[in-house]
């Protein structure tokens, strides 16, 4: 951003000079034989006078993270995708952008909401359809002709119960009756005229069977059926790194994948989208990064606690077994931090927090919602950190979200307010 | 819903056959990863809803499957 003198200073670079000069300014208050009793606000005023505005991009605003990943964009340069999910209905991936500096939460659920329900759902091949014994494939039709028996069902095991279907049937000709559309129990209105067909149906929880039924004595010839599952889930296989540094974070079992669709519908914390990790997911989402050596760490992420008290955001060189450290643990109501000594807080009860871990030169700190929570100057806990996976999740069991993660392999301290003023500011969370 | 073994390559067909019928294609590349006892005898995988195969069932693991809950 231009000055209007020649000079182009963007707004974070002018940040670490808040605590330089009120540092400065204090020290040489005390040596004048003076009293400085609150060097924050200082800070804070030099803050004020700053004529440059903020970008409102986090990783703009205070760069340099190691790894960031969030559900909206907070890199001004960034031009990636937010995530990469994958359609339950039929396994299908797609990456997801951003709209308007947010998820783009249209495109995601209009990928999600557009699988077929059932694979390779042609009906002229026949594939995966149990036909009746009346039933015949029509080679010169490429149709299936239904001579009053006891219907089609497309079965492959999926569950149907309270999904919304839309079909699209086709009826080339139809002689005599009508068939219905069945789905888990729940039955169409008859269909008795040639032509193709569009409705919506949704699911009972009878049986797991959707399919054609004739309706009494039916006679005629089908060539086409599609269902379209608008109610379908989707999981997160990537959450793309905006840091520029490509530490994507990956789940490439389809079990351990975080949800972020619903029903077919985006899952939303306060109102924005949140990733979500269920019990009995464990190393949902890993992350190859590499730190090592100045025992420096800052860690901040917007979370959601909904049920249990056993998670963790959590490091280590290789095992997903045997964390090396832990960024932010819970259990039993606590929050904590471990690196082979422990430094836990005060009771924590379920909810959405801001939290931030930094690891300064001396101490460690942990703040809930800009508020300290607790701080630990061990040793143990401070020295070492080494990793080379960070396991976004690690549940067992409970159930966590996640919206924002930013890790900068530095302490953030002095930015730290900024830092998670950006990110309430967005995600409103207190 | 688990099944348990202690015949990895048990699990790893199981495991081999559930990504087959699913087709993952892209970032997914198989259905679950196996899950080792710490006691180097016993494994697990979780189960398929619509997969099944002859192995025991357990309705879930127990804590001692997860030995980072040393630091509880």
């Amino acid at each position: 951003m231009g000055l209007g003198l020649g000079i182009s200073v963007d707004w974070a670079s002018l940040v670490p000079y808040y605590a330089k000069v009120a540092s400065a300014f204090a020290a040489r208050v005390k040596a004048d034989g003076g009293t400085v009793e609150n060097t924050a606000c200082l800070k804070k005023d030099l803050k004020a006078l700053n004529p440059i505005e903020p970008t409102g991009y986090l990783l703009t605003d205070y760069p340099g993270a190691a790894a960031a990943y969030s559900l909206r964009l907070i890199n001004k340069t960034y031009a990636g995708s937010a995530i990469r999910v994958r359609r339950a209905t039929d396994n299908a991936e797609q990456n997801i952008g951003f709209a308007s500096k947010q998820l783009d939460t249209e495109t995601l659920e209009s990928f999600v909401n557009s699988g077929e329900a059932f694979t390779d759902p042609d009906i002229t091949s026949s594939y995966n359809w149990t036909k009746g014994a009346n039933t015949t494939y029509n080679a010169a039709t490429e149709a299936l002709d239904l001579l009053n028996e006891n219907g089609l069902t497309a079965r492959q095991g999926v569950s149907v119960s309270g999904h919304t279907y839309t079909i699209t049937i086709v009826l080339d000709s139809v002689t005599s009756g009508g068939i219905k559309i069945y789905a888990g129990g729940t039955q169409s209105a008859v269909i008795s005229t040639a032509g193709t067909h569009t409705l919506e149906i949704t699911a009972s929880n009878s049986n797991n069977i959707l399919g054609i039924n004739p309706s009494g004595a039916a006679t005629c010839s089908i060539s086409r059926f599609s269902a379209i599952d608008t109610t379908a889930d989707a999981f997160v296989t990537t959450w793309y790194d905006q840091s520029g540094n490509g530490v994507n974070a990956t789940q490439s079992a389809a079990s351990a994948q975080p949800k972020i669709v619903n029903s077919g519908s985006t899952i939303l914390e306060n109102g924005k989208p949140i990733v979500t990790a269920k019990t009995n997911q464990t190393n949902v989402l890993d992350i190859n990064i590499s730190y090592s050596g100045s025992n420096l760490l800052s860690v901040f992420s917007a979370l959601k606690l909904e049920s249990g008290n056993n998670w963790y955001l959590s490091a280590d060189n290789g095992s997903t077994t045997s964390p090396d450290g832990v960024f932010a643990w819970a259990f039993s109501d606590q929050l904590g931090a471990y690196r082979s000594q422990f430094a836990i807080g005060p009771d924590l009860s379920l909810g959405q927090y801001l939290l931030s871990n930094v690891w300064q030169p001396s101490i460690f700190e942990s703040y809930v919602n800009g508020s300290l929570n607790h701080n630990n100057s061990s040793s143990d806990l401070i020295a070492n950190f080494d990793f080379s996976i960070l396991q976004m999740f690690q549940s067992t069991p409970s159930d966590v979200g996640i919206q924002e993660m930013v890790v900068y392999t530095s302490d953030e301290s002095t930015n730290q307010s900024g830092i998670e003023t950006n990110i309430n500011d967005f995600y409103s969370i207190y | 819903m688990y099944y348990t073994s202690t015949t990895k390559a048990d699990l790893e067909a199981y495991n081999t056959s559930v990504t087959t019928g699913e087709g993952y294609s892209g970032a997914t590349t198989q259905w679950a990863t196996i899950v080792e006892h710490p006691n180097g005898e016993d494994f697990a995988i979780l189960k398929h809803d619509s997969y099944t195969a002859e192995l025991t069932e357990e309705e879930a693991l127990g804590a001692e499957w997860f030995p980072q809950n040393d630091i509880e």
